[in-house]
């Protein structure tokens, strides 16, 4: 439920200072935040439980206020997790994978072949990804995520043909 | 008189489990066929028959977690070639038992 909240809520402020506190980013894209409430649902630390939680999320969404001292200790507990991420890799808030990727076919393919080839593929990626992750296994978390980009690649060699055609009779249309 | 529609072994293959299930996701569809289908090609074909009109999908909203996933499921028109080309191979077969 807090879910849904959140997403019509990030309309009104994408670059909030709390997003950028909590993630170390800025959010631009509707689509990427809703992964990013994903994550926080899945990478928030279990050591931020109950109305904290809760607190948390409202915390992103940019709408609630909070008192300087929550705004600086959720600063500082992203900050001691960046620094000990190396150590303490189940609290470090990750990203799930292939947003890049989805980003630099953007500038390659059309938007129906993104809408209809990559994005499918890599989202299905990413629901097995994040599924074995919160299974406790990181090592097929790892090979899912090796096998998707290996398919979205093959997908993006398999659909280059089909689009160059395309464009080449676009351009011919154009021409004549 | 319309020709047959042309029909690769992996859009039939598409066709009959779509034909099975109301509404299947990619991922679904590589499971329920035991393999046959590739993470890498099933996209593509799917994107292709949905230019040729035998499947229609839409985006389903992943009950409160990550993001919409695409499902897929047949046409009118998907299901009477699947059924013509049912036919043909069921009279192939009639034919060749002669």
């Amino acid at each position: 439920m807090i879910h849904r909240t959140l997403k019509e809520r990030y309309h009104k402020s994408v670059n909030s200072l709390a997003v950028r506190l909590v993630f170390g980013k800025t959010v631009s894209r509707n689509q990427t935040y809703k992964f990013f409430v994903y994550d926080l649902e899945h990478y928030l630390p279990k050591s931020i439980s109950g109305n904290n939680r809760d607190r948390a999320f409202h915390y992103v969404s940019g709408q609630v206020s909070f008192p300087p001292t929550t705004l600086l200790r959720l600063a500082l507990r992203r900050l001691s997790s960046e620094v000990a991420g190396r150590f303490r890799r189940t609290d470090k808030i990750v990203r799930a994978p292939g947003w890049t990727l989805l980003n630099v076919l953007s500038w390659v393919y059309s938007k129906k072949t993104m809408n209809g080839v990559f994005r499918p593929a890599i989202v299905d990626m990413q629901h097995e990804h994040v599924a074995a992750l919160a299974d406790g296994k990181r090592g097929l978390a790892r090979w899912v995520q090796l096998r998707g980009y290996c398919s979205v690649g093959a997908a993006a060699l398999g659909q280059l043909p089909v689009s160059l055609i395309k464009l080449a009779v676009k351009l011919w249309k154009a021409a004549s | 008189m319309n020709e047959l529609p042309r029909l690769s072994s992996f859009e039939r293959l598409i066709l009959e489990l779509l034909s099975e299930h109301t509404e299947l996701y990619g991922l679904e569809m590589i499971k329920a066929s035991g393999g046959k289908l590739k993470r890498g090609t099933i996209y593509v074909t799917l994107n292709r028959m949905d230019e040729k009109g035998f499947v229609t999908s839409r985006e389903v909203e992943a009950e409160g977690r990550g993001p919409a996933r695409r499902s897929y499921r047949l046409t009118g028109h998907g299901s009477r070639v699947l059924a013509s080309w049912q036919m043909a191979g069921a009279a192939l077969a009639q034919g060749g038992l002669r």
